[in-house]
C-alpha cells in the first residue's frame, strides 16, 4: 500500500491532447512522439482500493500539466463535458454497464487521448 | 474489458453511440455513420443528379468530415454530383490563415477544387481591420452578416446549385435553445429545417443535421482526418457558449437529449399570428433583405463613414451615442451587385452547356466584365 517511488512502482501512460486542448497544456510537458505532441505521464502505482484509475490521471493532469485555466479541462477529477476520452483507440464510454467510466484502471503503456469537441466548426 | 460489437458480433467494440447506446466496432461505426448521412440526404432529397455542390469548408472538424463523407457517398452511391470546396477568408490572422492551409491540404487529399472568397476582396474590409475600427465587442455581428452573403457570392462565382454546411446535431439543438431563450420565433421556425432557401439565391442544407458532434470528432479521429481546431482569436459568442455548455451537460446525463431537442424543435409550429419579416431586395447590392438596405450594406456604410455602430444596434439611441470618427477607414469597395453575379453565373452555365466562352475579364473596377469572379 501507499507505493510511491521509482521503477516498477510507477505507472507510465502516454497522453495526447487533441481538438485544441493542447493549448491549455504547459509546453514543457509535451514532446514529439510518433509525429504527434504527447505527454509521457508517470504516476505512483496505487495497489489498494480501485488501483490507479483514470480519475486519478485527470486530477494529476489538472494539478501538474495545465496552464492557468484548468476548468476548461476539468474541475477536480470531473472532466468538462464535451471532452472525449479515447483509451487505446476506444471510446471510454464503452465500459460495462454499471461501471463508472472514471473507475477505468490504467495499465502500463496505455494510450489516452483527450479530444475537445468544443472548438471551431 | 473488451466486448463485442453489437452489430457484427465479431470485432471489438470501440464506441458507444450516443443516439442509440449501441456499442459498435470501428468498421460498423464508419458504416453506420456514413449510412445515416446517406439516409438524411436521400430521405430529404437534398440533391439532384448533376448538381454542382459547394461544401462550405472552414478546415474545422465538421466541414472536414462533411467533405470526406460527401466525397465517399458520392462515389459509393453514384449521386452524380460535382463537388467543390468553398471557403471564406474573413481575414483573421493567426486563425483563418492557418485553417485555410488545412482546407488547401483537404483540397489535395480529396481531389476537390477549392474556391476561397475573402472579405477583403468582396467588401474591402478584413476582419482584422474591422476589429481595429469597431473593437472586440460587436465584431461577431459583422463577421456573421458578411459570411452569409459571402457564401452566396462564392456560390454564384462557381455557379453552384446548392451549398452544404457542416452544422451538426449539437449545433442545431443549441440554436433551437437559443432562439427559444431569445424569443426569436421566426428563426425558431427556420432553424430546424434541413434545407433553407438560403437567401433567395442558392439553397443550403445540413447533411450532418442528425450527426452528433461526438461521433463527428470520433470519426475524424479514427479516420485520422486532417482538421484544424483553434478558437477564433476574436471574442467568441458568449450566449452561444452558455447554450453549448448546457447542451453538453444535458448530454452527459442523457445522451439522447440532443436528438430529443431537435425533434421537439421540428414538431413546434409557428402560430399564424406571429409576424414574419417580408423579404425584398437591397437597393444597393441586390441581396435579399427585409429593409431597403441589407444588413451587410448598412454595416459597410457605418464602417466607411467611421460610425461602425451604425447598423449594429437595434435602437437608434445606441447608434447616436457612438461618436463619429472623422474620415473612417474608407476602403470603399462597392460590393458587386447580385444581378451581375447572377448574369455571370448564367454565362458560365451556358458555356458549360456548349455555348460561347464568357468574355474574359482583365480589368477590375468599373470596366470589370466578370462580376469580380476572376479579376480580383
Amino acid at each position: 500500500m501507499a507505493d510511491t517511488g521509482a521503477g516498477d512502482e510507477q505507472l507510465k501512460v502516454t497522453v495526447e491532447f487533441g481538438g485544441g486542448l493542447d493549448m491549455f497544456v504547459k509546453k514543457e510537458r509535451l514532446q514529439m512522439v510518433d509525429g504527434a505532441k504527447k505527454a509521457i505521464v508517470r504516476m505512483a502505482r496505487q495497489t489498494g482500493g480501485k488501483g490507479t484509475t483514470i480519475r486519478r490521471l485527470i486530477e494529476h493532469i489538472g494539478e501538474d500539466y495545465l496552464k492557468a485555466s484548468t476548468d476548461l479541462f476539468c474541475t477536480g477529477s470531473t472532466l468538462r463535458p464535451g471532452i472525449l476520452v479515447i483509451i487505446n483507440d476506444a471510446d471510454w464510454e464503452i465500459t460495462d454497464d454499471g461501471m463508472d467510466k472514471y473507475d477505468y484502471k490504467l495499465q502500463d503503456e496505455d494510450e489516452i487521448v483527450f479530444v475537445s469537441t468544443l472548438h471551431g466548426g | 474489458m473488451p466486448r463485442q460489437c453489437d452489430i457484427c458480433q465479431g470485432a471489438r467494440a470501440i464506441i458507444r453511440r450516443p443516439k442509440t447506446g449501441q456499442r459498435v466496432c470501428k468498421e460498423c461505426f464508419f458504416r453506420a455513420f456514413e449510412t445515416e448521412v446517406h439516409n438524411t440526404i436521400v430521405d430529404n432529397a437534398l440533391f439532384r443528379r448533376g448538381d454542382r455542390i459547394g461544401i462550405g469548408a472552414s478546415g474545422g472538424k465538421d466541414s472536414t468530415v462533411l467533405a470526406y463523407v460527401m466525397k465517399t457517398l458520392n462515389e459509393r452511391y453514384d449521386y452524380g454530383l460535382e463537388l467543390f470546396l468553398l471557403s471564406i477568408d474573413e481575414g483573421i490572422s493567426g486563425y483563418r490563415d492557418d485553417s485555410l492551409e488545412t482546407v488547401k491540404r483537404n483540397r489535395d487529399q480529396y481531389g476537390l477544387p477549392l474556391k476561397i472568397v475573402s472579405y477583403e476582396q468582396l467588401y474591402g474590409w478584413s476582419m482584422d481591420r474591422i476589429v481595429e475600427a469597431v473593437g472586440r465587442k460587436n465584431n461577431c455581428t459583422f463577421c456573421g452578416v458578411f459570411r452569409r452573403q459571402a457564401l452566396d457570392r462564392g456560390a454564384l462565382m462557381l455557379d453552384l446549385d446548392h451549398i452544404v454546411t457542416g452544422h451538426n446535431a449539437d449545433d442545431v439543438a443549441e440554436t433551437i435553445l437559443m432562439n427559444i431563450l431569445r424569443g426569436d420565433i421566426p428563426r425558431l421556425g427556420r432553424c430546424t429545417e434541413i434545407t433553407t432557401a438560403g437567401d433567395g439565391y442558392i439553397g443550403r442544407s445540413k447533411p450532418l443535421k442528425y450527426a452528433y458532434e461526438k461521433e463527428i470528432v470520433m470519426y475524424a479521429y479514427l479516420k485520422r482526418l486532417d482538421y484544424f481546431s483553434t478558437e477564433c482569436t476574436y471574442s467568441p459568442n458568449a450566449y452561444r457558449g452558455y447554450a453549448r455548455q448546457f447542451i453538453k451537460d444535458l448530454e452527459a446525463v442523457r445522451p439522447s437529449a440532443i436528438i430529443d431537442i431537435i425533434h421537439s424543435g421540428e414538431a413546434m409550429k409557428v402560430a399564424s399570428g406571429v409576424a414574419m419579416p417580408v423579404a425584398t431586395t437591397c437597393g444597393r447590392c441586390g441581396y435579399i433583405s427585409s429593409n431597403a438596405i441589407c444588413k451587410a450594406c448598412a454595416l459597410l456604410d457605418g464602417l466607411e463613414r467611421g460610425i461602425p455602430k451604425l447598423g449594429v444596434s437595434r435602437s437608434s439611441r445606441d447608434a447616436d451615442g457612438a461618436p463619429a470618427r472623422a474620415g473612417g477607414a474608407g476602403a470603399a469597395v462597392e460590393p458587386v451587385h447580385f444581378e451581375r453575379l447572377r448574369e455571370r453565373a448564367l454565362a458560365l452555365r451556358r458555356q458549360r452547356l456548349g455555348g460561347a466562352e464568357p468574355e474574359p475579364c482583365d480589368a477590375a473596377g468599373a470596366a470589370c466584365r466578370c462580376a469580380g469572379t476572376e479579376c480580383q
